[in-house]
C-alpha cells in the first residue's frame, strides 16, 4: 500500500505549520506594538495563502483517499532513547483534513485581523498567543501520527487558557477553570488510549503498511479505547451531556478567540471523530452508534430549545453553535458516505456561521453596549448595513435552503435517514427551532420600536482582582460598519453562497476519503448492533 | 431556441442584483423593478410559444435544461435542471405577467415609502424564488425556491420592521412555513431512500411500482401535504396568512393571493404520481380543501378588515384548488389558480387603491359610499366580486364550475366521500357571494360612516390604475379558454404532464359537464348574493348590529374560532415554558452543579489529604510504622 500518492518538492505543510509560530516569535521581538499589529494579521493572511495552495495541489486522481502532500522527519526517531516510541514527525493530508487546514487558515486570518481592532489592552501578546494557538489547529489537522496529534491537541490548550483567562469578559475565571479541567480530563483519558495503542501494536502511525488504521484492534478491546477517545473529542465539540463547559467559555470569549475556539477547535473534535474514533475503532462506533446519535439528537434539540430561551445574545449563539456540533456528530455517526460528507462539509459552514455570529454579537455590543436581547430593538433602522449582513448569517444559522449551511444539513439528515428514518425525522425538527430562535435573535435586536438610545457604559463595575474586565470595544461605536468590520464579512458571505448552490466542491473532494472509511467500517468484525446498507 | 428558460431566471436575479447593491434613485429602481420583470415575462411567453411548437407529446412538451452538479456524496448525486413543461410554463406566465402588472401597480402604491429600493429588491427576489420552485426540475430546488419564497414573504411581510405587529406577523408566518419545509425535507429523504434519487424523472418513475395505495407512497405524499398546507395557508397551518396583510398591498396581492400561496396547489399537480398512487393522500387533499373553503369563508363573514377578509377569501379560494387537485382532476385546480390570480390580483389593487385613498385605513366599518369617491375603483372591484363569486360568463364561474363540477363528476362515478366535498363546495359559493357582497357594500355603498376619511378620499394615479384595468379585462375574459360542457383549453394543454409519468389510481381527465351541479352552484350563489343585498344593501347596518343576531357565532367567527389562542398556548407556551423551566432546572442547577461538584469534591478531598501533612516527623513516623505492618501483615496472614 503506497502511503501517499502526492508530494511536493517544498515541504509545504511544514512551512504552513511553522510559519504562525515564526510570525509570532518576530511579533515579540518588534520593537513597536504597531508593528506588530500590522505582522501578525500579514502573517495569518499569508498562512491562509498557503494553505490554499494545499487544496489547488490536492489532486482527485488515482487513490484520492489516501494521504497527500506528506512530509516525513526523521528526527524524532534518531533521538537517542525515544526510537522505538512510534512517535513521528509526519504531516499529510487527506480529503477531509485539507478542507480543515484551509478552513483553518482562513478563520485565523480573519480572526487576527479582527483582533487587531477588537482587543486594546495587551495586544501584541494576544497576537502571539493567536499565531501559536494557529500553529497548534494546523498541527491537529495534519498530524498523521498520533502521538504527535496528540502534541499539538493539548498545545493548543495552552494560549487558550491565557487567550480566556486574560481577556475575558465577566465571570472569565470560572469559565476559563471549568474549559481547561473539562478538557485536560478528556485527553488526559486520550492518552491513557494512545498508550494502550501503542502498547498493543507498537506504533502510532496512522498510515502505511503498518499503520494503525492496517491493523485495527480486536473489538473487545477496542471498545473502551474508542471511549477514552470519544470522551476528548465530544468533550471539545461539545456534544450532549457533556457541553456545559461550552456556554460559559463562549460566553465569556474575546470575540477574535471565539472564532478559533468555536469556529476552528470545535472542528478538532468532529475531526477526531472521523480520523481516530472511527476509522481506527470501527467494531467500537458501530456498537455505539445508535448511543452516540440519541445523545447527538437529545443535544441538538435541548441546545435549540435553550437557544430560544437565552436574553444574553452571546449564549444564545453559544448554544445554537452547541446545536449545530451536534448535527455534524450525527452525521458522522450515521456511518455512511452521504452522512460524514455532510458533517464534513457542516464543518465548514458552521465555522463560517458561527464566526459571524460571533462577529455580529461584537458589532452589535461595540454599538449598543449590552448582550441583552430585551435592551435591544430596532437596531437595523440606524444601522441597516449592520442589519442586512447579521440577516444572512441568520438565514445560514437557520439552515435556509439555498445557502450553504442547507447543504451540509441536508446531506447529513439524508445520510441519518438511510440508517433510521425516525432519528432524521427527530432530528430535522430542530429546523423549526432554529428558525424561531434565529428569527427571534434578529428581530427583537434589530426590528421591532426603537428602544432609548443607549449611553456608554459606565467605568465597568470592577471587582477584586478582575482589572481587564471590559466590554470587547472600549468605546461604544456610533455609526454603521466600519470598514473592516465589513472586509471580514466578505468572504464569509461569499462562502456561505457559494457552497449553497455548488456544495460539490467540497463534497466531490472528500468523498473518496470518506467512502474509503465507510468500507473500512462496514466490512469491520461487527459482533453488535449493525446499520443497514 | 430553449434556452430562453435561463433568462427568464437571469432578468429577475439581475434586477434583484442592481436594485440590492446599487445606490439607485427611485426613478431608476421604478424603471428596474417592473422592467426586469416584464423581460422575464417575455422570455416566458417566449418559452411557452417554442413549447407549443413542440411536437404534441408528453416528451416533446417536456424540456429539462440541465444546469449544474449540484451535490455528489456517496450514492447521492444530484444534477441540478430547469423543467420546461406545460406546467411550469403556465406558472412561469403568471408569475411574470401578474407579477409585472403588480410592480408597476408597485410604483404608484409605495412611491414615497421608506426603503423604496429595498421593496424592489425584495419583489425582484421573490420572483426569482418563486420562479426557481416552479421550473425546478427537482425536490430539492424546488424547495430551495420554496424556501426562498418563505424568506421574502417574510422580509415583505415585515416590511415596516419597526411596527411590532408587522415583526410578529413576520415571525409567525417564517416559522409555520419552517414547519411545511421539515414536511418536505422528510418526503425528500424518503425519495432518495426509496427511489435512488430526488429529480422529478426518477421520482415518478418509479413511484408508481410502488404497493398501490400501500403505506409508502400515502406517507410519502402526507409529508409532502405538511408543505403544501404550509405554504398554501390550509388547515392546519394557516393562521400565518390573515396575520401575513401586515405587509404592504401590492406583496398581499403577488405573493399572499396569485402566487406564492398557490404554491402548494402546484406542488401537488406536479407530483401527481405520487398522489395518483395513494388514494388516502388524495382524499385527504380533497377534504383538506372542502373544510377550508368553508372554514375560512365563516371566518371573512365576521372579520371587518378590507385585507383579511381577502385573506380569508384567498385561503377559501386555495381550498377549491385543493379539491380540485384532490379529485385528481389537476388542470381544473390549476384553472381556478390561473384565474384566482387575476381577480384576487386585482380585488387586492382595489383594496390597496381604497387604502391609499383613506390614508391607510383598513377598517371597512369606517368606509362606506364611496363609490362616488372612487368610480374607477369602484367598477374594477365589482368585476373583481362578480369574477370570485362566480357569475356566469366572468373568470371564475368557468373555472369554479370546472372544480365543483370535477368533484360532482368523480362523486357520480362511484366515489361516495366526494359528495360531502361537493355539497361543502356549493355551499362555500354561497358564503362567498355573503361575505365578498358584504365587503363590497360595506365600502362602497351606503353612507359614508366616517366623514374625515371621505372627504380626504382621492383616487389613484395612472401607474396603479392601468394595471388595474389590464386585470379586469382578465378578469372577464381570462375564462374563456374553457367553456363548460363544450371545450377544455387548458385541460388538453396540460395533458401531456399528466401522461408524462405513468401512474396508478383514477384516471387523469376533466369530468363531464353536469348542469345539476352547475345550477346548484348558481343557486346558492345567488341566495348568498340576496343576503348580503338583504342585510347591507338594503338595511346599511354597522356590522356590529347584524353580529347581535346571533351573539355567540358572531363573536366564535370574530374571534376566528380562537385558534390563534389555541395554537399559542398549545405550541408556543408550552415550548417555551418547557425550555425555560429546562434552562433553569436543568442546564443550570443539575448539570451545572454535577459539574461543580467534581471540583468541589476534589478540593475537599484535598483539604482532607492536606491535613495528613502535618510536618511533625512522629506522625510520619507513625504512617510508616503503620504502613510497614500492613504490608507485613499482608504476607504473614495471606502466607504468601
Amino acid at each position: 500500500m503506497p502511503i501517499t500518492t502526492n508530494t511536493l518538492h517544498i515541504p509545504l505543510l511544514t512551512i504552513i505549520l511553522l510559519l504562525p509560530s515564526l510570525g509570532a516569535a518576530i511579533c515579540w521581538v518588534v520593537p513597536s506594538v504597531r508593528l506588530a499589529r500590522l505582522l501578525a494579521p500579514a502573517v495569518a493572511i499569508i498562512d491562509f495563502i498557503l494553505s490554499a495552495f494545499v487544496l489547488v495541489e490536492f489532486h482527485l486522481t488515482g487513490s484520492a483517499w489516501e494521504f497527500q502532500l506528506a512530509d516525513r522527519r526523521d528526527w524524532i526517531e534518531s533521538l537517542p532513547g525515544i526510537a522505538h516510541l512510534g512517535i513521528t514527525y509526519w504531516l499529510g493530508v487527506d480529503g477531509v483534513s485539507v478542507f480543515l487546514v484551509v478552513l483553518t487558515g482562513l478563520m485565523m486570518a480573519i480572526a487576527i485581523a479582527a483582533a487587531t481592532f477588537m482587543i486594546t489592552e495587551r495586544l501584541r501578546a494576544f497576537l502571539i498567543l493567536m499565531l501559536f494557538l494557529e500553529t497548534a489547529l494546523f498541527g491537529v489537522f495534519m498530524a498523521i501520527n498520533l502521538f504527535l496529534f496528540f502534541v499539538f491537541w493539548e498545545a493548543m490548550l495552552i494560549p487558550s487558557y491565557f487567550l480566556l483567562g486574560v481577556w475575558g469578559e465577566g465571570r472569565r475565571f470560572y469559565a476559563t477553570m471549568k474549559f481547561l479541567v473539562y478538557t485536560i480530563f478528556g485527553s488526559f483519558l486520550m492518552l491513557v488510549g494512545i498508550f494502550y495503542l501503542w502498547s498493543r501494536t507498537g506504533t502510532l502511525d496512522m498510515a502505511g503498511p503498518s499503520g494503525l488504521v492496517a491493523h485495527p484492534l480486536d473489538p473487545t478491546a477496542q471498545t473502551w479505547v474508542f471511549l477514552a477517545f470519544t470522551l476528548a473529542f465530544a468533550i471539545k465539540l461539545p456534544l450532549f451531556p457533556l457541553h456545559s463547559w461550552a456556554p460559559d467559555a463562549y460566553s465569556e470569549s474575546p470575540v477574535p478567540f471565539l472564532i478559533a475556539l468555536a469556529g476552528i477547535m470545535s472542528k478538532a473534535g468532529a475531526f477526531g471523530f472521523i480520523r481516530y474514533c472511527v476509522a481506527l475503532f470501527p467494531t467500537a462506533a458501530h456498537n455505539f452508534q445508535a448511543l452516540i446519535s440519541i445523545l447527538a439528537i437529545i443535544g441538538m434539540l435541548y441546545a435549540a430549545g435553550l437557544a430560544l430561551v437565552q436574553t444574553d445574545i452571546k449564549r444564545l449563539v453559544a448554544y445554537s453553535s452547541i446545536s449545530h456540533m451536534n448535527l455534524i456528530v450525527l452525521g458522522i455517526f450515521a456511518l455512511n458516505a452521504t452522512g460524514i460528507d455532510g458533517s464534513v462539509l457542516q464543518m465548514i459552514n458552521h465555522s463560517v456561521i458561527i464566526s459571524g455570529l460571533f462577529l455580529a454579537v461584537a458589532y452589535i455590543t461595540a454599538r449598543t453596549g449590552t448582550r441583552l436581547l430585551p435592551q435591544m430593538g430596532g437596531l437595523g433602522r440606524r444601522w441597516p448595513l449592520l442589519m442586512w449582513l447579521f440577516f444572512v448569517f441568520v438565514l445560514a444559522g437557520l439552515d435556509l435552503p439555498g445557502l450553504g449551511s442547507f447543504s451540509g444539513e441536508f446531506l447529513i439528515l439524508l445520510g441519518v435517514f438511510r440508517e433510521n428514518a425516525w432519528y432524521a425525522s427527530i432530528a430535522a425538527v430542530t429546523v423549526i427551532l432554529a428558525a424561531w430562535y434565529m428569527i427571534r435573535f434578529f428581530q427583537d435586536s434589530m426590528n421591532g420600536p426603537e428602544k432609548e438610545p443607549i449611553e456608554p457604559a459606565a467605568e465597568p463595575a470592577a471587582d477584586a482582582g478582575s482589572v481587564y474586565q471590559f466590554p470587547v470595544f472600549q468605546r461604544l461605536i456610533r455609526g454603521d460598519l466600519l470598514p473592516g468590520e465589513i472586509l471580514l464579512y466578505v468572504p464569509l458571505v461569499l462562502l456561505i453562497l457559494y457552497l449553497g448552490v455548488k456544495p460539490v466542491t467540497v463534497t466531490r473532494r472528500v468523498d473518496p476519503t470518506v467512502a474509503r472509511l465507510v468500507t473500512l467500517v462496514r466490512s469491520a468484525p461487527s459482533p453488535g448492533l449493525g446499520g443497514g446498507p | 431556441m430553449p434556452y430562453a428558460v435561463y433568462l427568464i431566471l437571469f432578468f429577475p436575479f439581475l434586477g434583484f442584483v442592481l436594485n440590492a447593491l446599487l445606490p439607485l434613485n427611485n426613478r431608476v429602481v421604478s424603471l428596474v423593478g417592473p422592467g426586469s420583470v416584464l423581460l422575464a415575462f417575455v422570455s416566458a411567453a417566449y418559452s411557452f410559444n417554442w413549447l407549443h411548437g413542440r411536437p404534441d407529446t408528453p416528451l416533446g412538451r417536456s424540456y429539462d435544461a440541465v444546469f449544474t452538479r449540484w451535490a455528489l456524496a456517496g450514492p447521492f448525486h444530484l444534477n441540478v435542471g430547469f423543467l420546461l413543461d406545460p406546467l411550469s410554463s403556465l406558472m412561469t406566465l403568471i408569475i411574470t405577467g401578474v407579477g409585472f402588472l403588480i410592480l408597476v401597480y408597485s410604483t404608484g402604491y409605495m412611491r414615497g415609502e421608506d426603503g423604496y429600493r429595498r421593496f424592489f429588491a425584495q419583489m425582484d427576489l421573490f420572483i426569482l424564488a418563486m420562479l426557481i420552485l416552479v421550473l425546478a426540475d427537482n425536490y430539492i430546488w424546488l424547495l430551495i425556491g420554496w424556501a426562498g419564497v418563505g424568506l421574502t414573504s417574510y422580509l415583505l411581510i415585515g416590511y415596516y420592521f419597526l411596527r411590532p405587529s408587522a415583526v410578529a406577523a413576520a415571525r409567525k408566518a417564517f416559522v409555520m412555513n419552517v414547519i411545511g419545509d421539515w414536511g418536505m425535507m422528510i418526503a425528500i429523504f424518503m425519495m432518495f431512500v426509496l427511489f435512488g434519487g430526488v429529480d422529478f424523472n426518477t421520482v415518478f418513475t418509479k413511484v408508481h411500482v410502488q404497493p398501490y395505495d400501500g403505506l409508502i407512497p400515502t406517507v410519502l405524499a402526507l409529508f409532502l401535504l405538511v408543505g403544501a398546507v404550509a405554504k398554501s395557508a390550509q388547515i392546519p397551518l394557516y393562521t400565518w396568512l390573515p396575520d401575513a396583510m401586515e405587509g404592504p398591498t401590492p406583496v398581499s396581492a403577488l405573493i399572499h393571493a396569485a402566487t406564492m400561496v398557490t404554491a402548494g396547489v402546484y406542488l401537488i399537480a406536479r407530483s401527481y404520481p405520487i398522489y395518483q398512487q395513494s388514494p388516502f393522500a388524495l382524499h385527504v387533499v380533497a377534504f383538506i380543501g372542502c373544510a377550508g373553503v368553508v372554514f375560512a369563508a365563516t371566518m371573512g363573514l365576521a372579520n371587518n378588515d378590507i385585507k383579511r377578509v381577502l385573506a380569508y377569501s384567498t385561503m377559501s379560494q386555495i381550498a377549491y384548488m385543493f379539491c380540485g387537485v384532490g379529485v385528481a382532476v389537476y388542470s381544473a385546480g390549476m384553472f381556478h389558480l390561473l384565474e384566482h390570480a387575476f381577480f384576487k390580483a386585482l380585488l387586492f389593487m382595489g383594496a390597496g387603491a381604497v387604502m391609499h385613498a383613506l390614508g391607510d385605513e383598513l377598517d371597512i366599518q369606517k368606509m362606506g359610499g364611496l363609490r362616488h369617491k372612487l368610480p374607477f375603483v369602484y367598477w374594477t372591484f365589482l368585476v373583481g366580486v362578480l369574477a370570485i363569486i362566480g357569475t356566469p360568463l366572468f373568470s371564475g364561474f368557468f373555472s369554479k364550475e370546472d372544480v365543483i363540477g370535477a368533484v360532482f363528476g368523480r362523486a357520480q362515478s362511484g366515489d361516495g366521500w366526494d359528495w360531502l366535498v361537493w355539497a361543502l363546495l356549493v355551499i362555500g359559493a354561497g358564503l362567498t357571494a355573503i361575505y365578498m357582497f358584504r365587503l363590497f357594500f360595506l365600502v362602497f355603498h351606503g353612507d359614508p360612516r366616517d366623514r374625515e376619511l371621505y372627504d380626504h378620499a382621492h383616487g389613484p394615479g395612472w401607474s396603479m390604475k392601468a394595471p388595474m384595468l389590464v386585470l379586469s379585462v382578465l378578469a372577464v375574459i381570462g375564462g374563456y379558454i374553457a367553456f363548460p360542457g363544450q371545450y377544455n383549453l387548458l385541460d388538453a394543454f396540460l395533458s401531456p404532464v399528466f401522461a408524462r409519468w405513468p401512474h396508478n389510481g383514477p384516471a387523469i381527465v376533466a369530468q363531464p359537464f353536469s348542469l345539476a351541479s352547475m345550477l346548484a352552484t348558481l343557486l346558492l350563489t345567488l341566495v348568498g348574493f340576496l343576503v348580503a343585498y338583504a342585510i347591507y344593501y338594503r338595511r346599511n347596518p354597522a356590522p356590529q348590529r347584524v353580529g347581535s343576531l346571533a351573539p355567540a357565532v358572531y363573536r366564535l367567527l370574530y374571534h376566528r374560532y380562537y385558534v390563534d389562542e389555541i395554537y399559542d398556548a398549545a405550541f408556543v407556551w408550552t415550548t417555551r415554558t418547557f425550555y425555560r423551566l429546562t434552562d433553569r432546572f436543568f442546564e443550570e442547577d443539575t448539570l451545572d452543579n454535577i459539574v461543580d461538584g467534581f471540583g468541589v469534591v476534589t478540593r475537599l478531598a484535598g483539604g482532607w489529604l492536606r491535613g495528613a501533612q502535618t510536618g511533625f516527623v512522629r506522625n510520619y513516623a507513625l504512617g510508616i510504622l503503620f504502613g510497614a505492618v500492613l504490608i507485613v501483615g499482608y504476607y504473614v496472614i495471606g502466607g504468601r
